[in-house]
C-alpha cells in the first residue's frame, strides 16, 4: 500500500537511489507547501514558484535530513523561509492581495452567499496585514495538521510561545476585520 | 485573559470550569458577550476559508523538469556571437585608430595632406629605437605564445590528464 508509505520510507527510498520518491514526496506536500506560501505572499503564481524552490531546496538538502524529526515541520520550515524572504524582497503591497479562490469559488446566487464571499474577501485581505509569522501560524492551526509545537517548530519558536503568539495573532486579526468592516461588523453580528 | 478563554471555548478544548465560568460572563458581561462574538465571527471565517489550495496540473512535472536541471552539473557555456560582439567591436574600433593614426603620419610626412588635423603626426623615429623594437618584439612573442598556449596546449594537455586520471582510476 503506497498511500500509507510514511515520508521518511520514501526519503529513504530517495536517498538509496529510487528517484520516483522525488514525485512521490510531492505529490504528497505540494498543497501545502503552496497554502502556506499563498498565505504569506498573496499571489498564486510567486507562491507556486516559492513552493517549487522550496522543494528543490528539500531535495538538496534530503541527506542532512534528520529522520527522527517531522519532515512535514522541515519542510514547512523551508516553505516558510523561501516565502518570507520572498516577501522582504518583493515588499508586497497587502492592499494587492488577490481575491482567494476559495471566496471566487461560492456561488453568488443569493444574497448570503455573496455577503460571504465579501466577508472571505475581508479575511484574506486582513490576513494580509498580518505579519508572516501570525499569517503561517494562523494557516497551519486552521489548516489542523500540526500540533501547536510543530507549528512553534515551523516558526521557530517554542509550544508554549506560540500559544500565546498564536491566541495574539487571532485577537490582531479580529480588530483587523473590525477596522475594515467597521460599523457593518456589529450588523453582521446581530 | 478573557481572549484565551474564548479561544478554549472556540476550540472545543476549555474545562468544564472554563465553560462554567464563560457561561457566566455570557449571561453577566455585555463587554464579554461582545468580544466572544466578534472573535467567533472571524474564527468562523477562518475555519471557512482555511482549506488547501489547489496547485497548477503541472506543477509536479514542472518541479522535477527544475530538479533535473539543478542536479546538472554547471557547464560553462562557450560565449556566443551575440555575447562576443563587444569584443569584435572594441578590436575592430582599435585597428580602425591604428589605421588612421599610421595614414596620417604617412601623409603629413609626404607632405600632400589635404585636410589640417590638428594633432600632431606620428612621431614614427620612437620605432627606430632598439629598445622599444625589442620590446614590441618581446610583447609579440608573449602574446603569440599565450594565444597558443589557450588555443592549442592547454586543451591538449587537459584532455591528456582527464584520460590519465580516467585510467588510474
Amino acid at each position: 500500500m503506497k498511500n500509507l508509505e510514511t515520508d521518511i520510507a520514501i526519503i529513504e527510498r530517495i536517498l538509496a537511489g529510487d528517484k520516483s520518491g522525488y514525485k512521490a514526496l510531492a505529490e504528497r506536500h505540494k498543497s501545502y507547501a503552496l497554502t502556506i506560501a499563498y498565505k504569506i505572499v498573496g499571489n498564486r503564481e510567486d507562491a507556486e514558484e516559492i513552493a517549487q524552490d522550496a522543494f528543490i531546496q528539500a531535495f538538496q538538502a534530503l541527506s542532512n535530513f534528520n529522520k527522527e524529526a517531522k519532515f512535514t515541520t522541515w519542510f514547512y520550515r523551508i516553505v516558510f523561509n523561501a516565502a518570507l524572504m520572498f516577501k522582504r524582497k518583493h515588499q508586497l503591497l497587502t492592499d494587492d492581495i488577490s481575491v482567494s479562490p476559495v471566496a471566487q469559488a461560492i456561488p453568488a446566487d443569493t444574497e448570503n452567499s455573496l455577503k460571504r464571499a465579501e466577508q472571505q474577501k475581508y479575511i484574506q485581505q486582513a490576513l494580509g496585514r498580518l505579519s508572516p509569522d501570525d499569517v503561517t501560524m494562523i494557516t497551519l492551526f486552521y489548516l489542523k495538521e500540526q500540533s501547536l509545537e510543530e507549528i512553534g517548530q515551523v516558526v521557530g519558536i517554542s509550544a508554549e510561545t506560540a500559544k500565546v503568539k498564536l491566541c495574539r495573532a487571532r485577537k490582531r486579526l479580529a480588530e483587523e476585520m473590525k477596522t475594515m468592516l467597521g460599523k457593518e461588523l456589529h450588523t453582521l453580528l446581530n | 485573559m478573557k481572549e484565551e478563554l474564548i479561544f478554549d471555548i472556540l476550540d472545543g478544548i476549555a474545562s468544564e470550569e472554563a465553560i462554567r465560568l464563560h457561561e457566566q460572563y455570557l449571561a453577566n458581561d455585555e463587554a464579554y458577550r461582545l468580544l466572544f462574538q466578534e472573535l467567533s465571527f472571524t474564527h468562523d471565517l477562518l475555519e471557512e476559508s482555511t482549506i488547501l489550495e489547489k496547485t497548477a496540473v503541472n506543477f509536479t512535472d514542472k518541479l522535477l523538469d527544475k530538479w533535473e536541471l539543478a542536479q546538472q552539473p554547471a557547464t560553462q557555456l562557450k560565449p556566443t556571437l551575440s555575447q562576443r560582439l563587444h569584443i569584435y567591436f572594441l578590436w575592430s574600433m582599435l585597428v580602425l585608430l591604428v589605421l588612421c593614426l599610421a595614414c596620417m603620419g604617412i601623409t603629413s610626412s609626404s607632405g600632400t595632406a589635404v585636410i589640417k588635423v590638428n594633432m600632431p603626426a606620428l612621431n614614427t623615429d620612437i620605432f627606430q629605437n632598439k629598445t622599444v623594437a625589442d620590446s614590441l618584439l618581446l610583447l609579440n612573442t608573449l602574446l603569440v605564445l599565450f594565444f597558443i598556449d589557450k588555443k592549442w596546449l592547454r586543451p591538449y594537455f587537459g584532455q591528456k590528464l582527464s584520460t590519465h586520471e580516467r585510467t588510474t582510476h
